[in-house]
């Protein structure tokens, strides 16, 4: 019984974490972009332009 | 042998998927382009750029989400950010930040993109983008970092920055968070329903526990899922109309009420987890209407009206950047190339002006110290002009064109909401009745079964068709059209388009493309290469349209640049170059060439006459095919437009347009007047300039391709991006598609409740049996309006259906 009160309790705990995690991430106006920010590489590109490379 | 017999088949058929479609953002090629795999010159242009500076990377990040890219105007003013970089720069910090808006904005790699070429800069201290916004944010070692250089060499990657004024959406973040807060309560409350459906009775202690958390979850969900509802009906009933979420809300309020009271017995009766996935379905519905649309809006800049347009006026010794409203008569103006004059004023030296966005001239005017230059006009010079203002900017006629909201938008009441009115009624009606009628029936038998069955008609008849699977049947619509090019930013566009059967067309800048063509390009191979390069030295250097116009087909013929060829500009005459002792002009017959000749721009040396250089306007490459395909459909086209009557004329007889239905030397106010008289909530204004400012107003719907220039994409129900205008025709019969598919979903739903109506009266459905029958109705209806509307088996058409032959090239 105490167990089954206490999973309840947890799981919304847990909800209560999502919900403000997601209002944090709406707030920062963050929640659209961040999957696409994480996608970006992490190193810069290498090549140069191609005026820089074409110089002897 | 196989092999060999099959390779015929299958590369032919690759290499014209891959000439169909744009190089750069793979979208549909106008028919009849003369572009080599490109949709536009825009698309063009950034292609080779980001080959030319290494940047081929933007598309491995990309994954052919790019998208057409405006074709630049020549010079754009960025009066506006003399101000706000004289803030950035103001007290002694040696870090300067800037915040501002970007047109264009639209996936990771453009974020990759301006984050390359501002690594590549010096001075720089970060760049941070937000492309969700479309805002940046820029910082920078003061006096080590030139902003103004770098966001010009951005923006010749298509983008355009603007001063910060994009806000996030109130109404979308609150939706996003309550959709947020509903689907996790939604999924704990689906759990302890489980545990009811497997029997747990009230005998067991954890029963009275699950349902009073049932109860207190499912409040949670009502207030905070249900609100944008229950205020949108309220709102509605106040107004004395019916709006569409009415049913949603009294489905709400019912079936929550109905659970409360079986909530008191001692049976799971109640359909708390119904409910709270109706509720979350609902939102889901809501927030998917909402996104697009404020992703739409989001890509271009935000609107500012008059306020939004900066002038430099002399104040004493100084060039002070005001707001266009604070001009008055007498102040002394400087206009930078690509500036905008508010305000009529007199020329205070030669000068070049488009009055194109005004006046729907396609030619650029040559004034003359003392003439006058209209107010709308662009300084299409190479240099800055000196003006007088000749009015106060209230006596100009831009702020009644700059309007961007009107009464009209408030109080005008779209017909296709009339059918939604009515639908709605129809339902609250029926809900209404069938609820009572169940109770009636059952009540004389036994009143607490009477209660249940009502509870179950309620929650049967609840409008998921309607609140899920229309919102995602116009979120698909809406992908397939910004596939073509089409992108819709105001709620209601897609569903008055089927009544359209007049499209209406402004001409410069719309049917045509604002620049001009030789009328006889195979001419510059009859000019010596010596010729051809001096014509070149002297056409590349000039920023008039007619010399951009024969630099361009110079180049394509292979003319050479002298980097140390010296050319005068003879302001109003043309450019003369002085080589080997000749003389070499470009410019008007009468000047460049002894003998004077027609009005067309000669290329002499000594004074005999080379060659004459006769342009047109160049037409939208797919604007004769679309227009007689969209004539076949039953639509009547018109034509209107502030140019003089003979070249609207002329036009209109290129593109097969009803010379009745062209009309010339039109004012803003005169366009207005012929939609207002046309319009019987069927008309489509397809227009660019300021002067059809008015007639969008007037218009049922109302779109434009200028997403560069200011104020009337602001006021536009879509946008249109390339170079054609297929997307157009897209649009209508997308828009005809949807209508259907929701008709059928309206089909599908009545069918469905009366079903489930008819088990519910019977007194055989439980709330178990709805928890299965109402998700599995729901997806029924999604995976057909998916099926219906699905944006990869209906691709946008690359080419018309039955179109005629393209116009003979001339």
């Amino acid at each position: 019984m105490s167990v089954m009160v206490l999973q309840v309790f947890v799981s919304l705990m847990l909800v209560l974490g999502s919900v403000l995690l997601l209002a944090i991430s709406v707030k920062s106006d963050d929640h659209e972009h961040a999957d696409r920010l994480s996608l970006l590489p992490f190193e810069h590109e290498r090549k140069s332009p191609a005026s820089k490379r074409r110089k002897p | 042998m196989d092999a060999i017999a099959t390779a015929p088949e299958t590369i032919p058929a690759r290499t014209r998927e891959e000439h169909a479609r744009c190089r750069h953002c793979r979208g549909p090629i106008p028919a009849g382009s003369i572009l080599d795999g490109f949709c536009c010159n825009g698309c063009s242009a950034v292609f080779s750029l980001l080959h030319e500076q290494g940047l081929e990377r933007y598309y491995d990040l990309a994954g052919g989400g790019t998208m057409p890219v405006a074709e630049p105007r020549g010079e754009r003013s960025f009066a506006w950010l003399d101000p706000l970089l004289r803030r950035s720069e103001e007290g002694g910090a040696e870090i300067c930040a800037l915040d501002l808006d970007v047109q264009g904005i639209h996936c990771a790699a453009c974020v990759w993109l301006m984050d390359e070429l501002f690594r590549r800069r010096e001075g720089g201290a970060g760049l941070l983008v937000n492309p969700a916004l479309g805002k940046v944010r820029l910082t920078w070692r003061r006096g080590r970092f030139d902003p103004r250089a770098f966001l010009e060499e951005v923006e010749r990657f298509g983008y355009l920055f603007g001063p910060s004024r994009k806000k996030a959406d109130g109404a979308s973040r609150s939706l996003l968070l309550r959709l947020g807060v509903t689907a996790a309560i939604a999924m704990n409350v689906m759990i302890f329903s489980v545990a009811f459906y497997l029997g747990l009775g009230a005998e067991d202690r954890l029963f009275r526990l699950f349902t009073e958390l049932s109860v207190w979850l499912s409040t949670a969900v009502v207030v905070v899922g249900g609100w944008p509802f229950f205020k949108a009906s309220w709102h509605s009933i106040k107004r004395g109309v019916l709006h569409l979420d009415l049913p949603i809300a009294l489905g709400i309020v019912l079936v929550y009420v109905t659970s409360l009271i079986q909530a008191r017995g001692d049976e799971a009766l109640f359909y708390f987890d119904t409910l709270n996935v109706f509720v979350t379905l609902m939102l889901v519905g809501r927030w998917l209407q909402q996104r697009v649309l404020d992703h739409n809006r989001r890509y271009l800049l935000e609107e500012a009206g008059a306020d939004g347009i900066l002038v430099r006026r002399r104040e004493g010794g100084e060039l002070v950047t005001v707001a266009a409203p604070s001009i008055r008569k007498g102040d002394h103006l400087v206009a930078a190339p690509g500036d905008l004059v508010p305000v009529d004023a007199q020329s205070l030296q030669a000068g070049a002006f488009s009055t194109d966005w005004i006046t729907g001239e396609a030619e650029v005017r040559e004034v003359g110290v003392g003439e006058k230059v209209p107010a709308g006009s662009f300084n299409a010079g190479s240099r800055a002009a000196m003006l007088l203002a000749t009015q106060d900017f209230e006596e100009s006629p831009l702020p009644a064109l700059l309007r961007t909201t009107t009464r009209a938008d408030l109080e005008h009441r779209p017909p296709h909401a009339r059918f939604w009115d009515s639908l709605a009624r129809i339902y609250v009606v029926a809900v209404l009745a069938i609820a009572a009628l169940g109770l009636g029936i059952w009540w004389p038998v036994d009143p607490k079964r009477a209660l249940e069955v009502t509870a179950a008609l309620l929650v049967v008849t609840c409008p998921c068709a309607l609140g899920i699977a229309i919102p995602l049947a116009h979120e698909l619509a809406q992908a397939r059209l910004r596939r073509a090019g089409v992108f819709v930013r105001r709620q209601g566009f897609l569903e008055r388009l089927p009544r359209v059967r007049r499209l209406l067309f402004d001409k410069t800048g719309t049917l045509t493309l604002g620049r001009l063509q030789l009328v006889d390009p195979a001419i510059v191979h009859s000019l010596s290469p010596e010729a051809r390069d001096a014509a070149f030295d002297m056409a590349s250097r000039s920023n008039h349209p007619v010399s951009r116009c024969i630099a361009a087909v110079l180049s394509r013929a292979g003319a050479r640049f002298s980097a140390d060829a010296v050319v005068d500009e003879h302001p109003g005459l043309g450019l003369e170059l002085r080589r080997d002792g000749k003389t070499y002009r470009l410019g008007k017959a009468s000047w460049a060439a002894r003998a004077g000749g027609p009005a067309a721009t000669v290329l002499s040396i000594d004074g005999e006459p080379l060659a004459t250089f006769r342009t047109e306007e160049t037409v939208r490459a797919d604007a004769r095919r679309e227009i007689a395909a969209l004539e076949r459909n039953g639509l009547e086209v018109w034509l209107l437009s502030g140019d003089a009557s003979p070249r609207v004329e002329a036009l209109a007889e290129r593109l097969g347009i009803d010379p009745a239905r062209a009309l010339g030397e039109l004012t803003p106010e005169g366009k207005a007047r012929i939609v207002e008289g046309l319009d019987d909530h069927d008309t489509l204004y397809l227009g660019d300039g300021v002067n059809d400012s008015l007639a969008f107003e007037k218009a049922a719907c109302a779109g434009t391709p200028a997403v560069d220039r200011p104020v009337l994409p602001g006021k536009s129900d879509f946008f249109l991006l390339g170079e054609g205008i297929a997307g157009l025709r897209e649009a209508l019969e997308t828009s005809r598609l949807l209508r259907k598919v929701v008709v059928r979903l309206i089909a599908v739903a009545v069918t469905y409740n009366l079903l489930a109506v008819s088990v519910s009266l019977a007194g055989w459905m439980t709330p178990l049996r709805a928890a299965i029958v109402m998700p599995l109705s729901s997806i029924a209806v999604l995976l057909f309006t998916a099926f219906s509307l699905d944006a990869k088996s209906r691709e946008p058409r690359r080419r018309p259906r039955a179109a005629p032959a393209p116009e003979p090239a001339r």
